[in-house]
């Protein structure tokens, strides 16, 4: 996930500012009172580390048996193909001890990583694998859909906002997506023009210190 | 002396036994053939999934069959969904339903207990369910209502996103990360945790998705999930799916 330092910095700017200036437009901030855009850089240092922080869940949520349409199985590689090479600035080949079993791109640029101690085949299902205690990270392009997007989407109720190493993120305790009722935790931050979508089990806390490791490792040199 | 008097003889325990064993035995096969109640959460689906995210777009039409007698906390889904992106998560979907509404933090379904049908949109996005009443008693029994899910801009500067149309009549714009989908598929729900018997069937015809040009839907994934729904591809670009039993 080693990017090139112009490119980084350039990215940086961009995407601080711009969050930045939605978030504090988004709290009825006067302009004079917002934070240089460049301010967001000097801190790519912080926010790297465990979050220690209490988070707090709303207790909203819709049950799957409350779902109008739900999907059918899923199985995260039916044809069986070999993983594709993930772009780079989003490829990550370890998360939370777990290997990178499986990748998927999108023609526009997105990007789908499985990481499991298992290898995915076939028959993998998508509730096997998060019931087992996979992770995926999506890296979709922010052009899409970025952070204030998450949000309008979401509600402020469920996107709590939580710092990703330098960048502002939120993290959402998703609703179920089978018969399990199974609930995961969603975290999500803009970096390098891509909206990252971090999904696994646990407690938000342990969520948001995987998603901090995956987005501090962007800025090691 | 009493004792003695309540043991029944070796003989009557084996007749008893044997008595016990026929009665197992009949109420089993009783059970086997009795018509039984579909049960709650119930889905029949027609899909097309691939390890790739190439789908760009849904169309088609849904032939409604019957307009089953409404009962309270039951649910009547004809579902049309785009999965977005990777398998699994996130999706978009329009359809027709009655009964039970879908409650929730996001969704705006209610419960409408009528004779006819409504148009909602729903799906999952950013890990949240959400639920959209389009328009109440849209259509009825004997209606054949074409659908499609698309991704393009939106009315208003919404920019790009997935668009929701049902009827020819633009419904909803979805925000999602991708804009394309790794499966499309139509499918027949039941919701709700009523034993009650359902009879509910439709028919779609004129399926096909959007991978550079239009395709034909063939050899797609039939998936019901129980004995009770009947799912079938009787040709190209065509699914048939009912809950029996039938009218």
């Amino acid at each position: 996930m080693k990017i090139r330092k112009t490119n980084r910095i350039r990215a940086r700017i961009a995407i601080t500012g711009g969050i930045m200036l939605f978030v504090f437009s988004a709290c009825g901030a006067e302009s004079g009172t917002e934070k240089p855009a460049t301010e967001g850089a000097s801190a790519e240092s912080k926010n790297c580390g465990p979050y220690t922080d209490k988070i707090v869940e709303s207790a909203e949520f819709t049950p799957y048996a409350s779902q109008r349409s739900h999907l059918p199985e899923s199985y995260l590689n039916p044809d069986g193909v070999e993983a594709q090479d993930v772009p780079e600035g989003a490829a990550v080949p370890r998360i939370d001890g777990l290997a990178r079993q499986f990748s998927l791109v999108d023609p526009d640029g997105g990007s789908y990583q499985y990481f499991s101690g298992s290898p995915i085949d076939s028959k993998t299902t998508v509730a096997a694998f998060q019931a087992s205690g996979g992770i995926a990270l999506e890296a979709t392009p922010a052009k899409n859909a970025g952070l204030p997007e998450v949000v309008n989407q979401v509600g402020d109720k469920r996107a709590i906002p939580v710092e990703v190493g330098p960048y502002p993120g939120v993290v959402i305790w998703a609703d179920p997506e089978d018969a399990s009722e199974r609930r995961m935790h969603h975290v999500y931050w803009e970096a390098d023009g891509y909206l990252f979508g971090l999904i696994l089990q646990g407690t938000p806390e342990h969520a948001a210190t995987v998603s901090r490791e995956v987005a501090c490792a962007s800025l090691t040199p | 002396m009493i004792a003695s008097s309540t043991v029944p003889s070796p003989k009557r325990q084996r007749l008893g036994r044997v008595a016990l064993s026929v009665l197992v035995v009949a109420a089993s096969v009783a059970l086997a053939w009795a018509p039984q109640p579909a049960l709650g959460q119930e889905q029949a689906a027609a899909q097309k999934y691939t390890s790739s995210t190439n789908f760009q777009a849904w169309r088609g039409s849904h032939e409604i069959r019957t307009g089953p007698g409404t009962v309270t906390g039951v649910g009547y889904v004809h579902s049309m969904q785009v999965d977005v992106g990777a398998v699994g998560g996130n999706f978009v979907a329009i359809g027709t339903a009655k009964g039970a509404g879908a409650p929730g933090p996001n969704s705006s379904c209610v419960d409408r207990y009528s004779g006819t049908w409504n148009v909602y949109t729903d799906g999952m996005a950013f890990g949240t369910y959400f639920c959209h009443d389009e328009v109440f008693n849209a259509y009825t029994a004997g209606d054949d209502v074409p659908f499609t899910i698309n991704y393009g801009d939106c009315p208003g500067d919404l920019g790009a996103r997935w668009r929701l149309y049902m009827g020819g009549n633009f419904h909803q714009c979805v925000n999602q990360g991708s804009s394309t989908g790794s499966r499309v598929s139509v499918m027949l729900e039941t919701t709700g945790t009523s034993l009650v018997d359902r009879n509910i069937d439709v028919k779609y015809t004129g399926l096909e998705y959007l991978i550079g040009s239009w395709v034909d839907l063939e050899n797609a994934n039939l998936s019901p999930v129980d004995n009770f729904y009947t799912v079938t591809a009787p040709a190209n670009g065509k699914v048939n799916a009912f809950l029996t039993p039938l009218d």
